[in-house]
């Protein structure tokens, strides 16, 4: 025992006198020649644990002698939002947990009869190395992150699991496991709505003669049938926001057969509401499966409904506007009218002008919050330049930015919110005379919301010539997007820029990550 | 171990490596061993020519006592960088838009603003063009070296705390940074781009309206250059009703709201709410002249002041604040003269619609049917790493920054950006020995424009708003955009200083400035600026002055925080006898009744009166609601509503919200009681709780320069509201930043303090010693010794001395 404090009180002394002429990069070179030299039953791990704390205790105790410490705690320690003594327990459990690593490195690297001294000096100066490494910049300024704003994004692994529509009908492909079969033939006319959190997707198709909506387990493949109608139809369905539930509604084509007004829980149970009249599932006002308020249209009016009986709660006239889009909360709704972009009520009570008849607001979209609402306008400035703005209902206010970029003004189209609503994905095309000759150039760039400081140009898109239609708006998730170019569809990795190319005729309807 | 590993060598997240960060030697706890001051120690400086001493006092200022006015320069670098070395750099950093390079990407947006506003362009125009052989290029040479001096000496443990958790090292001081900090005083105090939000009004309420509502001349008179008349004068006219809302106003305000972020500072006027005053002899108890100064800017930890005592024998004797970064005393004294500054708020700054050759890629602007070269900068944003980030292309004409907006492009001319540095001219004013001579030297001072009140020793008072003001063409209407194809909208020179508002020794015995309309408009002088401050505090210090012909320095010090509000004296008749015949307001009235108008810390009504103020800017002039319906475009000023309330029946009471009712004068201030009395008790509880008292509802907030919560003192009660001599409102983060007040006798006396402290490190003693004294509107002695030996022991907490260096 007295032989253990005694060694504890040199390697105090060592970690202390080391930190200083080297700094703390001694701890952990320090730690592991500990770990080399001591005898595996004095226990080095320990012995170094409480000899760098102790060290350092010696060294901070040389501050409190000499200096004022007590302040200098308490606002360090505030600003790691620290109390000043959890401060100062950082500062000493820093080193005693390298100090206790690195010796037990050693300890485990120490040569044995199989190693020679070579082997054990060469350990020794691979963990300085890497000890000076880990330290590189100690004297060299840095930044306090380099990593943007933001909340973090996840790191998945390689593989992606999606569904994709082509001649054959609806496919599903695994790219992990090499998976890449038929899972509804012969489908048409295919239309698919993933569910909020990614864990299902409803698609609707034409096989045949006739039409249905199904429900696929997007990990198992697993298909369940919503409806089916003899004959050609349609269907609107639009998923609840705890994704518990699936609303949907039937209209034929022609007026041939029926309507219907439907909701699906996950396992398959469907439920007709009862709304004879209407034929468009429009929004979830609250609730999922069990109940709450739906909204439905029958191409006239929209009405807020209940879900149990469709009892009718409001009714909104649709005459005069256009683009009705309900938030994802179903609180609020944006419509234009006569060229001009509102945002009301659910009901349509309320209604406030976000954006003039000159603006020309275009291709709206709703954050996933609800919160606010990315759309295209006319720059009043530059003919055949738009702008993406984003109007925020807390503040009333809509921002957009149209600063000069180093390849001049460019068009920006096709705002896309990602899953968690921190980023959009727009489309921006640089019309610019340049000294070879005029070209074109089309990018997929990725915006921080709702400034423009953040963009990241993931991928351009098309040099030369921009066909009409615009890239779909998908993310697979925060992280991942599917563009679907002229070769086909590839998802995008917007960190790495790494792609996965899919087969040229496919049409992606979800994708996901595989983990 | 692993993990641990690379947080301490790298760090994650917003930490910085925490190896290097928690090492007790060389990191973050080295800052408490340099926390106190030794009691002796040395330095050495290249280029000194002689040994410098400098005492520092117990409050920590140095007193520094050289043999040439350079070496006395170079010693003001050393010390000031010893002491704010890191608020020196971030400073100088601000403006020239390289914060990126200190703190990486999260400055980035503050950096763009600044790069497209010109400083840096026009600090180095001004550096080419600097003689390298002038006053003003010495003493900046002379500063960047006593700087950089301290910056070759320092330890570990001198490395400011702010380094530390930047992972940071500091750069080197140049005259250019100097002059980018002079910039930067230009923006807060003279960047006011009206014509940016001018449209949104025109386009809610249409143009004459919007004049009225937004005048060039403020309403109640009671000028900075005296007019004869003891009370103030009201020249109140009814307003033009407001015309029909153009279909166009959602739209032209969405693109104001484009714009203006980058104007948020020259919208609040928060910065401008600065006093000053003197008084002659005849009027003072013991028969010297007096002088307050009494500046309010951000209220920063560290303070934006550093206080210091120059002497060089024979030639500066000189006491007071200097700003860190530049080489001189701003705010101060001599053995003769006393001096302090408000800002005038002039308009200096204009807007030219250019005519560009191509709308992407454009490199000549029209003038004068000819196509003229556009000068074209690329700005480069680097990270701490070096990497760049961002990249702009910031075009210049003639006049100054083009900014691309939607409503085409817009290029700038203010004064800030062809201003030099005004260094030599303080630097002579510091060796003025009486009233005229500080006001010839400060006659070259170009700016920004400031109301200079000055005292001397032989009982003499002036002022004079100083600058630089420029000569419009035709009306002189600085509030337009004008069409820049046309030379002949150029500016067309500068006042001369004999035309400056300004007055000597008036009869009244004393002269104040708190920001109000220089000139009275009786007068017919050109166009000066608008968007003048309410003159509450001018009323204010002028009615306490002219009751009492015995002011003592004492009385004056107490001015400071003088709870009397006009204000409230004009507007709670109103709102009382709005109120008289409601039963409904029968609470809200008796509440407001019990209240003496005054901004004391414990009284608690004070609260009801300022959310009825603000309710009936709303209900008022709802014309000017934004189409979001919650935000006035602008606010008009309360002068404006003053005047209004003469008119009872004035359509502007109509809230057009109602159509189906006309409302009146005392409709709308009864609604505002009304709401504010729901709204207080919502806030603030039940009135007798002790929830309203003012203490708890208002407060001062003093951050530290980058936010840091812990090294910031938040929360301050002080005394003092919106209108009063110590304007208390909004975030509480503006407010008085140096109380000076000095007697001219016949030997000077001095009492001062400011909200902080003289060292810029957080384990310090003088990190923020003087925040307690500020709160209670206290002032400390000044220490003003004419020799070193002087000074007793007992008053000297530490020697530094300084010679040459290699």
């Amino acid at each position: 025992m007295k032989r253990t404090a005694l060694q504890m009180l040199l390697l105090s002394a060592a970690f202390a006198v080391m930190t200083v002429a080297l700094g703390w990069v001694a701890v952990p070179a320090v730690g592991l020649l500990w770990g080399l030299v001591a005898r595996r039953e004095e226990l080095p791990g320990i012995v170094a644990l409480l000899g760098a704390g102790l060290g350092w205790g010696w060294l901070l105790g040389w501050n409190a002698a000499v200096g004022e410490v007590g302040e200098l705690v308490r606002v360090a320690g505030g600003v790691m939002g620290l109390a000043g003594v959890g401060f100062v327990v950082l500062t000493l459990a820093f080193p005693m947990v390298i100090a206790w690593g690195a010796a037990v490195v050693g300890g485990a690297v120490k040569p044995k009869e199989k190693r020679g001294v070579g082997q054990s000096v060469l350990v020794v100066a691979v963990g300085l190395i890497a000890a000076g490494c880990a330290s590189s910049g100690a004297g060299a300024p840095g930044p306090v992150s380099s990593a943007p704003a933001g909340p973090p994004i996840a790191q998945p692994g390689d593989g992606y699991l999606m569904y994709y529509a082509d001649a054959t009908g609806v496919r599903i492909r695994s790219t992990g496991s090499v998976i890449d079969s038929v899972l509804i033939a012969g489908a048409t006319d295919i239309e698919a709505k993933p569910s909020p959190d990614r864990s299902a997707v409803a698609v609707s198709y034409r096989q045949g003669d006739s039409t249905s909506l199904v429900l696929i387990d997007a990990v198992s493949g697993a298909v369940s049938t919503v409806h089916s109608a003899p004959g050609r139809g349609s269907y609107t369905f639009v998923w609840a926001r705890g994704s518990d539930a699936l609303g949907a509604a039937y209209r034929p084509t022609g007026g041939s057969g029926s309507g219907a007004v439907l909701i699906a829980d996950r396992a398959g149970r469907v439920r007709n509401v009862g709304c004879t009249a209407s034929n468009r599932f429009i929004a979830w006002r609250s609730g999922g499966r069990g109940g709450g308020q739906i909204v439905v249209g029958d191409g006239t009016n929209i009405y807020a409904v209940d879900a149990r009986d469709c009892r009718t709660l409001a009714t909104l006239p649709m005459r005069d506007k256009s683009h009705i889009t309900y938030s994802p909360d179903g609180d609020r709704i944006f419509f234009k009218r006569a060229g001009s972009l509102f945002i009301a009520e659910y009901n349509g009570a309320n209604a406030q002008q976000i954006a003039a008849p000159r603006s020309r607001a275009e291709n709206m979209r709703w954050s996933p919050d609800s919160r606010k609402i990315a759309f295209e306008i006319q720059s009043p400035r530059f003919s055949n330049v738009t702008h993406v703005a984003v109007y925020d209902y807390a503040t009333g206010q809509a921002a957009f930015n149209s600063e000069e970029r180093p390849l001049g003004v460019p068009r920006d189209n096709n705002p896309c919110w990602s899953p968690d609503g921190t980023r959009i994905s727009i489309d921006r095309t640089y019309p610019r005379r340049g000294e070879a000759g005029d070209y074109v150039q089309k990018q997929k760039v990725i915006m921080r919301v709702p400034g423009n400081d953040e963009d990241v140009v993931v991928e351009e898109l098309i040099r030369g010539t921009v066909p009409d239609e615009r890239a779909p708006c998908s993310w697979v998730d925060n992280l991942h997007i599917a563009l679907v170019l002229a070769d086909g569809p590839r998802i995008l990795n917007v960190n790495t820029k790494v792609a996965y190319r899919m087969p040229s005729a496919a049409r992606l309807l979800y994708a996901r990550v595989e983990n | 171990m692993a993990g641990t590993l690379y947080v301490g060598g790298v760090g994650v997240g917003p930490l910085p490596p925490l190896g290097p960060f928690l090492d007790p030697v060389a990191g973050v706890w080295s800052v408490a061993r340099s926390a106190s001051l030794p009691a002796e120690f040395s330095g050495s400086i290249p280029g000194m020519t002689g040994e410098v001493e400098v005492v520092y006092d117990r409050r920590g200022v140095p007193h520094i006592w050289a043999s040439t006015t350079d070496d006395a320069v170079r010693a003001l670098g050393f010390v000031v960088a010893r002491d704010r070395l890191f608020q020196l750099e971030i400073q100088s950093r601000e403006p020239e838009g390289t914060l990126t390079e200190l703190v990486g990407r999260a400055a980035l947006s503050i950096d763009r603003r600044q790069r497209r506003l010109g400083f840096r362009w026009s600090a180095e125009r001004e550096l080419r063009q600097l003689d390298p052989e002038s006053h003003t290029a010495r003493l900046l040479s002379a500063y960047s070296e006593g700087v950089n001096a301290w910056i070759d000496a320092m330890g570990a443990s001198d490395l400011p705390f702010e380094y530390h958790l930047l992972h940071a090292t500091p750069r080197r001081w140049e005259p250019l940074h100097s002059m980018l900090l002079n910039k930067r005083m230009g923006y807060t105090l003279a960047y006011d781009p009206q014509e940016l939000w001018r449209p949104t009004v025109e386009a809610l309420v249409g143009k004459a309206a919007a004049d009225a509502l937004f005048p060039v001349n403020n309403p109640i008179v009671q000028p900075i250059q005296p007019n004869a008349s003891p009370e103030p004068r009201f020249d109140f006219a009814e307003l033009p009703p407001p015309a029909e809302t153009s279909p166009d106003a959602a739209h032209i305000a969405m693109l104001a709201e484009q714009v203006l972020p980058l104007d948020a500072a020259g919208r609040s006027g928060a910065a401008r709410a600065s006093n000053n005053w003197a008084v002659s002899p005849a009027r003072t108890a013991n028969g010297n002249a007096l002088l307050s100064s009494d500046p309010h800017l951000e209220l920063t930890l560290p303070s934006i002041w550093y206080e210091v005592h120059l002497s060089v024998p024979g030639q500066i004797d000189v006491y007071g604040v200097t700003i860190p970064g530049l080489p001189s005393v701003i705010i101060g004294f001599t053995r003769d003269v006393a001096w302090g500054f408000t800002n005038t708020g002039a308009d200096v700054l204009d807007f030219y619609r250019e005519t560009l050759d191509d709308d992407e890629v454009p490199t000549r602007y029209l003038l004068d049917g000819d196509w003229r070269g556009l000068e074209r900068r690329v700005e480069q944003y680097r990270d701490p790493d070096g990497h760049v980030i961002a990249t702009d292309t910031v075009n210049y004409t003639h006049r100054g920054p083009v900014r691309l907006t939607d409503d085409g492009p817009l290029s700038m001319r203010w004064t800030v950006l062809d201003q030099p540095i005004s260094s030599a001219a303080f630097a002579d004013a510091s060796a003025a020995s009486n009233v005229g001579e500080w006001l010839a030297a400060m006659a070259s001072y170009p700016g920004p424009a400031l109301n200079m009140i000055v005292a001397d020793r032989n009982g003499s008072i002036a002022i004079r708003s100083t600058g630089l003001y420029p000569i419009r063409p035709d009306n002189g209407d600085g509030r337009v955009v004008r069409d820049g194809s046309l030379s002949a909208n150029d500016w067309q020179g500068y006042w001369s200083p004999e035309d400056y508002p300004s007055a000597v020794n008036p009869a009244q015995g004393f002269l104040a400035s708190a920001n109000q309309q220089p000139f009275d408009p009786a007068l017919g002088k050109p166009y000066l600026g608008a968007n003048w401050q309410s003159p509450w505090r001018a009323m204010r210090i002028n009615q306490l002055l002219a009751a009492d012909s015995r002011v003592t320095p004492e009385a004056m010090r107490l001015y400071h925080t003088d709870p009397g509000n006009v204000k409230a004296d004009l507007f709670v008749p109103v709102f009382l006898d709005a109120a008289r015949a409601r039963d409904d307001l029968a609470e809200a009235r008796r509440l407001l009744e019990e209240w003496d108008r005054r901004y004391t810390k414990d009284n608690e009504r004070a609260i009801l009166f300022e959310l009825a103020m603000n309710e009936l800017d709303f209900r008022t002039f709802d014309e000017l609601l934004l189409p979001d319906g919650r935000r006035l475009a602008a606010r008009p000023g309360q002068s404006v509503m003053a005047g209004l309330l003469r008119f009872p029946e004035s359509p502007w009471w109509d809230d057009r919200r109602t159509p189906d009712r006309i409302e009146s004068r005392d409709d709308v201030l009864a609604a505002s009681l009304k709401g504010a009395l729901e709204l207080a008790k919502r806030r603030y509880g039940d009135p007798t709780a002790g929830g309203w008292r003012w203490s708890e509802v208002r407060h001062s907030n003093v951050n530290h320069i980058l936010g840091l919560p812990s090294l910031s003192r938040r929360g301050l009660s002080v005394q003092g509201g919106s209108g009063n001599l110590n304007p208390s409102s909004g975030s509480g983060s503006f407010g008085a930043s140096w109380r000076m007040v000095v007697e001219l006798a016949p030997e000077l006396r001095a009492w001062a303090t400011y909200p902080g402290g003289q060292s810029g490190n957080p384990a310090s003693t003088w990190y923020a010693d003087r925040i307690d004294q500020w709160v209670k509107g206290e002032l400390a002695d000044v220490l003003f010794p004419r020799r070193r030996s002087d000074l007793e022991s007992d008053q000297i907490a530490g020697v530094l001395t300084l010679h040459g260096g290699n």
